[in-house]
């Protein structure tokens, strides 16, 4: 009954095919290993910092193609296992080896509604990269995110150009029309709620988004510079969700301007909650409400919509300080520090009150950073944010660390070193230390954590309401992209059973 | 469905009343809510109080009231234009019930924010007092909407003013409750006032926004010693309770 295919009988993946035996044979071992991998071409530090554009420029068919052969074809991919969408890796990597492209989007289409976000921001380095058998090797894993961002980016450029449509995953083709009168509603369109929106849309569920914000795709919009993740990239993604049959309502609080029984009014049968966790988080410290010092999400906010909003005729002109410090080592924080120095920044600092191996950030994020010039001040914690003589932030109190004991995580936590406490001028501060959930208003207490997040089965993501599901950063706490999108796919799976389940256990009379 | 204008009455260059036709906030807008509105994808989300809502037909009502920077996009605004980004009703609604006499303070610019509130409290069966404060010959279009909820109006011409008329009313009358809006200087000079008479105080706060559902934080304020967001605690706080030095100098030092 389930219309949707088992990717281990589809032959779209099958490592047992012809071609894929063919093209194994082509190449030694040896000779594919002794390639280099190849690097990303990057625009250069110095060019830009002055500009918003991409850093990393994508590569070519041919460098995509050379990268592609070095893949073994392993029988056992530990990449995939890595993975936490469980992405086709080989299946996807042997296409671009014989330059057929559209499949190797069809191949990632199985499994992700996200491939160009993905092979931009996700943290490979301890996922697909990690698990790859070149490490055994001691030498450098397939380039597997750069490759999945080339597949996403060719054929988002052939449809463009060519005039089409989207491109759309096959698989909704083959969607029954069974489960087509069965509303679901999604709330958040962040990459949790894409990719379970996506993927019951494959299934061929009626599914709705519901957005808070004027603009789709989450913190992929509102956070995630342009330089790290184009706004086209993003737009183009969610078109091909939409192509899958998933209606999108912009400006809906759910909760707020839109209760959940009238959800269930609208006769919506499922819910899948994917608000995130945008809700920024202070330290608590002196001076943290003073004029000069914003969240992380208040100063991506502005720094992202530039081009357009000024808010009440302070444009992010005003933002344009000359000594910026960026509290916290995350991506945020990183995405944060990056931008400071492309509004013009004369010193842009990291503070981070561990070391720099313990930093959060993609590894990728915290090399640019440091090429295009932000200076670290690791081991350093904020006590207090001091203000001139008119009432604005001038400087900050900053206590030194040093790493003590390893706790029982293994991991060594900073403490202070006594009377080490040294003050630094500085004209903006930008706090990202993390952030809390935003869980919808209206939702039943027993469905809460203390933290305000949403407590779900780890496997199915279901809440102890049949009805309603939830993933990504309202479960985790802010995480990932892939590790949201996982969710959601968790989630669609587990919910359609579900329906399934029912409608096998129903009989006539 | 989209939101469109229904009506538009322009009671000056810089002010515009604007009917607008959307079922669901119309039915779920309760005094205090507000919505966000981006009129055109290069114009900021600019949050507005709801001043009116008729669930039967559909409509709420927003002034627009914001002095020359706004001038252009009120002039530009013409009846069946749609609008597509509108969120709302935001925020939590002012607690309504018949607290017995309540003087109404509004600063003229800022005086919008008071007048769905005024309404819920007459409604209620509240003896509404209304001050007007500073107004100009810009808002004295906001005085007709005033004069309807109000039991009695008086004008000062300064804060001064204003926070010597709630000694002399209160003097006169029992008081139990000052609801205020308006600059925040004014209102930290009102609540001090209304704390030496022990009159409870609420203050509906005018903060700058971006997203209106909690994200950015740049709305935030410190109530009772704890950090909160105008946009989904407010704009309706315990006037005691706020610390309007800090406001103050968010606002006149605004990065
Ligand atoms: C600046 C920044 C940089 C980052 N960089 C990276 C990176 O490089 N790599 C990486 O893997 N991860 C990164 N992350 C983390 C990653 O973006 C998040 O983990 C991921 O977006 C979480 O997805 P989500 O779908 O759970 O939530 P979100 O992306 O937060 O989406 C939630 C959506 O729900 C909406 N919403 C909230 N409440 C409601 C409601 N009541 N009704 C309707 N809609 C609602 C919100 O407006 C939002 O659009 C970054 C995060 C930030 C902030
Ligand atoms: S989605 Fe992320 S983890 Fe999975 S293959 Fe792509 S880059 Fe690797
Ligand atoms: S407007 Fe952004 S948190 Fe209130």
């Amino acid at each position: 009954m389930n219309a949707y295919q088992h990717p281990e009988t589809n032959p779209l993946v099958s490592r047992d095919t012809r071609w894929r035996e063919e093209l194994r044979e082509r190449m030694s071992t040896r000779e594919r290993t002794s390639l280099p991998r190849v690097e990303m071409p990057e625009i250069p530090s110095e060019y830009r910092v002055k500009c918003n554009d991409e850093v990393n420029q994508g590569l070519s068919i041919e460098q995509a193609v050379l990268e592609a052969r070095r893949c073994l074809d392993c029988p056992d991919p530990g990449c995939m296992k890595g993975c936490p969408v469980a992405n086709h890796i080989p299946a996807f990597i042997k296409n671009v080896e014989r330059r057929h492209f559209a499949e190797a989007l069809e191949v990632l289409s199985l499994t992700t509604v996200l491939p160009a976000v993905c092979g931009r921001v996700c943290p490979q380095e301890k996922q697909c990269e990690a698990g790859c058998i070149y490490n055994k090797m001691k030498k450098p894993p397939v380039a597997i995110g750069n490759l999945e961002r080339f597949v996403a980016d060719f054929n988002r450029e052939v449809s463009r150009q060519e005039g089409y449509g989207p491109v759309v995953p096959t698989v909704s083709k083959i969607a029954s029309p069974f489960f087509g009168g069965i509303r679901i509603a999604v709330i958040g369109s962040g990459p949790s709620g894409l990719a379970f929106a996506g993927d019951m849309a494959k299934r061929g569920y009626d599914v709705t988004v519901f957005e808070a914000l004027d603009r789709l795709g989450g913190v992929l919009k509102y956070g995630i510079p342009e330089f790290c993740l184009p706004k086209d990239v993003v737009n183009a993604e969610i078109a091909r969700v939409a192509e899958l049959g998933v209606k999108f309502v912009k400006n809906t609080c759910v909760g707020i301007t839109m209760g959940f029984d009238e959800l269930q009014e609208q006769g919506f049968k499922g819910i899948f909650i994917a608000t995130g966790a945008g809700k920024p988080r202070f330290m608590g410290i002196p001076g943290e409400n003073l004029p000069g010092v914003m969240t992380a999400n208040e100063y991506l906010i502005r720094y992202n919509a530039k081009n357009t909003d000024d808010i009440y005729g302070q444009n992010v002109m005003t933002l344009r300080r000359k000594r910026v410090a960026v509290i916290g080592a995350g991506n945020t924080a990183m995405d944060a520090v990056r931008a400071a120095l492309r509004l013009g920044a004369e010193k842009a600092m990291i503070v981070y009150r561990r070391s720099a191996s313990e930093m959060p950030a993609r590894e990728e994020e915290v090399r640019h950073a440091r090429e295009e010039g932000v200076e670290f001040l690791t081991l350093h914690n904020p006590v207090e944010y001091l203000a001139d003589e008119n009432g604005t932030l001038c400087a900050m109190r900053l206590q030194r660390m040093e790493l003590g004991e390893p706790d029982e995580s293994g991991r060594r936590s900073p403490i202070e070193i006594p009377g080490a406490v040294e003050t630094v001028d500085v004209d903006l501060v930008v706090v990202c230390v993390g952030y809390l959930p935003n869980p919808p208003e209206q939702l039943p207490d027993q469905l809460r954590s203390r933290q305000g997040k949403i407590k779900v089965d780890d496997e199915s993501g279901k809440s102890s309401r049949p009805s309603i599901y939830a993933g990504g950063d309202i479960v985790r706490g802010a995480a990932t992209v892939i590790l949201a999108m996982g969710d959601g796919r968790r989630a669609a799976k587990a919910m359609s059973e579900a329906f399934e389940e029912i409608i096998s256990n129903t009989t006539l009379g | 469905m989209v939101a469109t204008i229904k009506k538009i009455h322009r009671h000056s260059e810089n002010t515009a009343e604007l009917v607008i036709a959307d079922p669901a906030i119309a039915r779920s807008a309760r005094a205090g809510h507000f919505v966000m509105i981006r009129f055109s994808e290069d114009q900021p989300r600019i949050p507005f109080s709801i001043v009116d809502a008729s669930p039967e037909d559909g409509t709420f009502t927003i002034i627009i009231h914001k002095g020359a920077r706004l001038t252009h996009l009120i002039n530009s605004l013409e009846v069946g234009r749609e609008l597509p980004n509108l969120l709302g009703p935001l925020g939590q609604a002012f607690e309504v019930a018949n607290y017995g006499t309540v003087l109404c303070i509004g600063d003229g610019e800022g005086f919008v924010p008071l007048l769905s509130v005024m309404h819920a409290l007459r409604d209620a069966g509240c003896r509404v007092i209304t001050v007007l404060s500073e107004f100009s010959e810009q808002n004295t279009c906001l005085q007709p909407d005033a004069l309807k909820w109000s039991d009695d109006l008086y004008h000062s011409s300064s804060k001064e003013r204003a926070a010597e008329l709630i000694r002399e009313i209160s003097s006169r009358e029992k008081v139990d409750m000052v609801v205020m809006t308006g600059p925040s200087d004014l209102m930290r000079l009102l609540t001090e006032t209304a704390r030496s008479l022990s009159i409870p105080a609420r203050c509906i706060l005018n903060m700058i926004m971006l997203d209106g559902v909690g994200i950015c934080g740049i709305c935030r304020v410190m109530v009772g010693g704890e950090r909160k967001l105008t946009c989904i605690d407010g704009p309706t706080f315990d006037a005691y309770q706020v610390d309007f030095t800090q406001l103050l100098n968010r606002q006149r030092n605004f990065v």
